[in-house]
């Protein structure tokens, strides 16, 4: 019972001098009894940059504007149901957007789309957030 | 002078002229009436008399072959009387079928029985739904009865349809057979029949009656559906002079009442003037929209003789159908003056091709059926609701969706890793 902890707290110690981690690895596990949610939300907070939190916000914004629309449909009922699916895809489809969005232009990412500039995706999804605009108003009645 | 005089002869012709196409026309009907032999002249002269008020009576024999009931195609008479009971064989013009084919041209049939019929007859009324048993036994009523004999088959009866009978003519003496609806035909009409306490007897004593009380009718009546109408009265006697004469009983004023109703003189429905329109508007419209108010009123009138021709006729009784093949609608139609009969209603929900119709059948009068054809359309484009309280969170979420990308739009563009580029 003794030798494996002596085995694992040597190589513990070796993997420790080797990696360049070293300092996080060692935060880890000193605070390994915290809630993993909420390192992830701070590791979050710290690690992506800006414009992707503008992108997230506007992410969360679009999948609360389609729950509540969901909500009131088992609540009420489809009536207009050309209205109901206007909305409610409307909303879907800006979320999808902004997904896309965020893939192409998010710098860990985007050797996923070796010949899509940032540029040219923001233009994308301009082009289509008017597109899906013009058909929502149009169906909803 | 001449010219005057000229002129003034053009004009009253003209004037003439105009009063005979707008006066309705009321002729009297033409009846033939056919018997065996001459004496029915002597022993009916009451009924001939009172037939000779209601119409042109043409009388002849059966002897006789020089008469018919159509030449070249059209019927020459509006009623045919046939008293000719005890005939074997009928005459050529007389065969079930002439009887069918006059039937069937609007014309009336009245026959008049005795304790038999020629077989084409019973035949004919059996087609028509009334049947008459040759030889049958006689009616036979022990509470209602005229003391002339132990079989108590001389009968009266009060029991009787007063669309027909207007009059209130107190009791009817009658002797002879009684026919039953056998098939209970909704087209025949009872005009007499005994009273509660009558029954009628089998041929053979021991089985069940052939009708009991109210279900023999000594009167009846067929309201074809064209307006042709077939009276039966099941004895020769009640109609005869002895009958008539009698005190206290009403057969005189029966058979006056009767006449009128069998030559087609009375208790015949019309209709006119259909209108329908916008509740609000006056002009009609080819088609009307659903759920559209909308009033529709028609005239309604009867055929009297003795009222002077056509009058209006007032009842409370009458419904209107709003129908495509199901009746969306149906409501009654309200009496409002003289005749007009008005109803308003509101067109339903389902657009197409619906009839107005009206479906009057009332045992006494001819067949009120007639229907209008009416297209309903459904809403114009921009008839429908411009903004649905229902779905005011659609648009809502469709408006909060242009602010939040028209903001992130720009949000996303002038910001830098590191802070909003504002410049």
């Amino acid at each position: 019972s003794h030798h494996p902890q002596v085995l694992t707290s040597t190589h513990h110690n070796m993997a420790k001098s080797r990696t360049k981690h070293q300092p996080s690895l060692s935060k880890s596990s000193s605070h390994s009894d915290k809630n993993p949610l909420i390192t992830l939300y701070n590791e979050y907070l710290s690690k992506t940059s800006l414009k992707l939190k503008i992108i997230d916000a506007f992410l969360v914004y679009c999948f609360f504007t389609g729950i509540i629309q969901m909500l009131y449909v088992t609540l009420v009922g489809s009536f207009p149901k050309n209205s109901f699916l206007s909305g409610f895809i409307l909303s879907v489809a800006m979320f999808v957007l902004g997904v896309a969005l965020r893939k192409q232009t998010n710098r860990d990412e985007r050797k996923d789309f070796p010949d899509i500039l940032p540029e040219r995706a923001y233009v994308d999804f301009v082009v289509a957030g008017i597109l899906i605009l013009l058909v929502a108003v149009n169906y909803m009645g | 002078m001449n010219k005057k005089s000229v002129g003034l002869t053009i004009l009253l012709c003209i004037i003439a002229i105009i009063i005979s196409i707008n006066a309705e026309v009321i002729k009297k009907p033409k009846i033939l009436m056919v018997v065996e032999t001459k004496n029915a002249k002597s022993s009916h002269t009451k009924m001939i008399k009172q037939l000779n008020q209601i119409g042109e009576v043409n009388m002849v024999t059966t002897q006789e072959k020089t008469w018919k009931l159509e030449e070249y195609g059209e019927t020459k008479y509006d009623t045919v009387v046939l008293m000719t009971p005890t005939i074997n064989r009928v005459p050529e013009a007389l065969k079930k079928n002439a009887l069918l084919n006059f039937f069937n041209e609007g014309k009336n049939i009245i026959i008049i029985a005795d304790k038999t019929l020629p077989e084409a007859y019973t035949e004919f009324l059996m087609d028509s739904g009334i049947e008459f048993e040759n030889g049958a036994n006689f009616i036979v009523d022990h509470f209602n009865h005229e003391e002339e004999d132990g079989l108590h088959q001389l009968i009266t009866s009060t029991a009787m349809n007063r669309d027909v009978i207007r009059k209130d003519v107190g009791k009817i003496m009658y002797k002879g057979v009684a026919m039953t609806n056998a098939n209970k035909s909704p087209l025949v009409v009872p005009i007499l029949t005994g009273s509660k306490t009558s029954y009628v007897l089998a041929e053979d004593e021991q089985e069940a009656p052939v009708a009991i009380g109210e279900e023999a009718m000594l009167v009846a009546g067929v309201q074809g559906r064209n307006g042709a109408r077939i009276t039966v009265i099941g004895s020769m006697d009640m109609v005869s002079d002895s009958f008539y004469d009698k005190q206290a009983t009403g057969n005189n004023a029966f058979g006056q009442e009767l006449f009128l109703w069998a030559t087609g003189q009375r208790g015949i429905l019309r209709h006119r003037q259909v209108k329908h329109h916008v509740v609000g508007e006056t002009t009609e419209k080819y088609m009307y929209t659903i759920n559209e108010n909308i009033t529709y009123s028609v005239i309604v009138e009867e055929y009297d003789q003795t009222k002077g021709g056509w009058i209006p006729y007032v009842a409370n009784d009458l419904q209107l159908e709003f129908i495509m093949l199901d009746p969306y609608v149906r409501t009654s139609l309200n009496h409002i003056d003289a005749g007009r009969y008005e109803s308003t209603f509101q067109v339903p929900d389902t657009y197409g091709v619906f009839k107005f119709k009206v479906d009057y059948r009332r045992a006494g009068y001819s067949y009120l059926i007639f229907n209008n054809k009416q297209t309903v359309r459904p809403y114009r484009m921009d008839q429908y609701d411009r903004f649905i309280p229902a779905a005011y969170p659609y648009y809502v979420s469709m408006f909060s969706a242009f602010i939040g990308f028209f903001i992130f739009a720009f949000l996303f563009l002038y910001t830098d890793n590191g802070k909003v580029k504002l410049e």
